[in-house]
């Protein structure tokens, strides 16, 4: 195929024009992202779910999107909602899992196996507080730590003004170190 | 920090950072087919067929898609779908003659005629969820089901449930006729039910900045609003205090009121004052 990848901004012309296949290519760019911030919310088998509505859902919903905006963090805040109402819809507890430790590689040295069991255990305790937490303290987090999205797309991504955005964070950080220490008795 | 004093905001961070490359994010399979096959289906019932072969066409024979000999290619195959529909109506032709191009992904695809779709569903083009019976619908719903008894109105054309995210929601569709304009498709009122209460903040100051016009009304005694100017979607809150984002599926002005538990909403080209007559018979 010859020519440059189209920006967002043009898939996004194209696609309130009602060109589909535009849409799709914006879908396979976002879809990662979209499931991971599904998986925050509801941990589970409902992520795929809430992508996939999620994506249907804005580009029904492309008419309101202000031309020019990033695409990435006002579709990732549809696929929150959509996430978080399914959540609720089906009343399930969250649950993040971790990767069997066998599985990671941590960068440098190769870990000792007593080393690499403390590292797994913290982070089992580090995750179970994370499930604690409401989702959109978890989101906040997320995106700030896990997906690594500037101050300006936080905003956007979670709906709220671009003054919020720190004190948010400090709040759901100081409910997550609440919830480690209650875990901890 | 699985033990002992208190952790420090760079700890935490540090922690919360090396955790990312933990978790075990769920490798999901390619959604865009999926996805397009559904906005596919709801285009292409919303337009006329030949508006999305005309776009189908320009937009495989834009130069970033495409090198030149494939647009060509691609030209004369549209072009040949046109004269012998009948062809290309069967799905491994379609298949094989995308296969040459080296267009998976593109469909080629004969369209219904506006006609047979409007006569099978009008509300099949509008995500409105699963068509049903009222009486289904309503043995599956914990409320129950208004209806306008409007003079003219008669009974609803077309019932959908919505398998909602906080809580059913009901869809009940009115055939355009005399004294009911079309809004989209031969669709004259769309009527939702839903147990939720309008998020009065959203309206009062979003959907004002979206450059709508919004006059607050009464309805049957409930609290409600009067949107005009395409609204694409307003905010309820659902029973359990979360707001509930819903996309107007109509191109029409809004008419959302509260009715006991529940909120409605009619989507119509109706004039205010027909819109809340109809509403007042809502019961």
């Amino acid at each position: 195929m010859g020519g440059r990848p189209l920006e967002d901004s043009e898939l996004v012309e194209l696609a309130r024009q009602g060109d589909v296949s535009a849409y799709e290519e914006l879908v396979r760019r976002y879809q990662d992202l979209a499931a991971r911030t599904a998986y925050v919310i509801t941990g589970g088998a409902d992520a795929q779910d809430a992508v996939q509505e999620g994506f249907v859902k804005a580009y029904l919903s492309l008419g309101r999107f202000r031309a020019g905006a990033p695409f990435r963090p006002w579709l990732m805040r549809i696929v929150a909602n959509e996430a978080i109402n399914r959540r609720r819809a089906a009343r399930r507890h969250m649950n993040l899992a971790l990767r069997a430790a066998e599985g990671r590689r941590s960068e440098g040295a190769v870990p000792s196996p007593e080393a690499a069991a403390l590292v797994q255990e913290q982070s089992q305790e580090l995750i179970a507080a994370m499930a604690q937490l409401r989702p959109e303290d978890r989101l906040v987090i997320a995106y700030r730590y896990w997906f690594d999205l500037s101050e300006a797309e936080m905003a956007e991504a979670l709906g709220c003004a671009r003054g919020t955005v720190k004190s948010r964070l400090s709040r759901a950080l100081g409910r997550l170190r609440g919830a480690l220490e209650h875990r901890r008795g | 920090m699985a033990n002992g004093a208190r952790l420090s905001d760079a700890d935490l961070e540090q922690a919360l950072v090396a955790l990312a490359s933990q978790i075990d994010f769920p490798d999901l399979p390619d959604l865009s087919p999926a996805v397009g096959r559904t906005l596919r289906e709801i285009s292409t019932r919303r337009r006329h067929p030949l508006a999305d072969l005309r776009r189908a066409l320009r937009s495989l024979l834009r130069p970033a898609l495409l090198p030149a000999w494939q647009r060509v290619a691609v030209a004369a195959v549209v072009v040949v779908t046109v004269l012998a529909g009948t062809l290309v109506a069967s799905p491994s032709v379609r298949r094989a003659v995308a296969g040459w191009l080296g267009l998976r992904g593109v469909k080629i695809e004969s369209t219904p005629a506006p006609t047979q779709s409007l006569s099978t569903s009008l509300g099949g083009t509008l995500g409105l969820g699963e068509r049903m019976s009222l009486q289904e619908a309503q043995s599956r719903v914990s409320y129950e089901i208004l209806l306008p008894s409007t003079p003219g109105l008669g009974e609803p054309d077309e019932v959908y449930l919505f398998p909602g995210t906080a809580g059913d929601q009901v869809f009940i569709i009115y055939r355009a006729r005399a004294g009911l304009p079309q809004a989209l498709s031969g669709v004259g009122l769309l009527l939702s039910e839903f147990r939720a209460t309008i998020d009065e903040e959203f309206v009062q100051k979003k959907l004002v900045h979206l450059g709508t016009v919004v006059e607050s009304i009464t309805v049957n005694g409930g609290h409600g609003y009067w949107i005009e100017g395409e609204p694409h979607v307003i905010q309820l809150i659902g029973p359990d205090g979360h707001p509930i984002e819903e996309t107007i599926r109509l191109a029409g002005n809004v008419l959302l009121w509260e009715q006991g538990e529940l909120t409605l909403r009619i989507e119509s080209a109706l004039s205010k004052e027909e819109a809340i007559r109809i509403a007042e018979s809502v019961g």
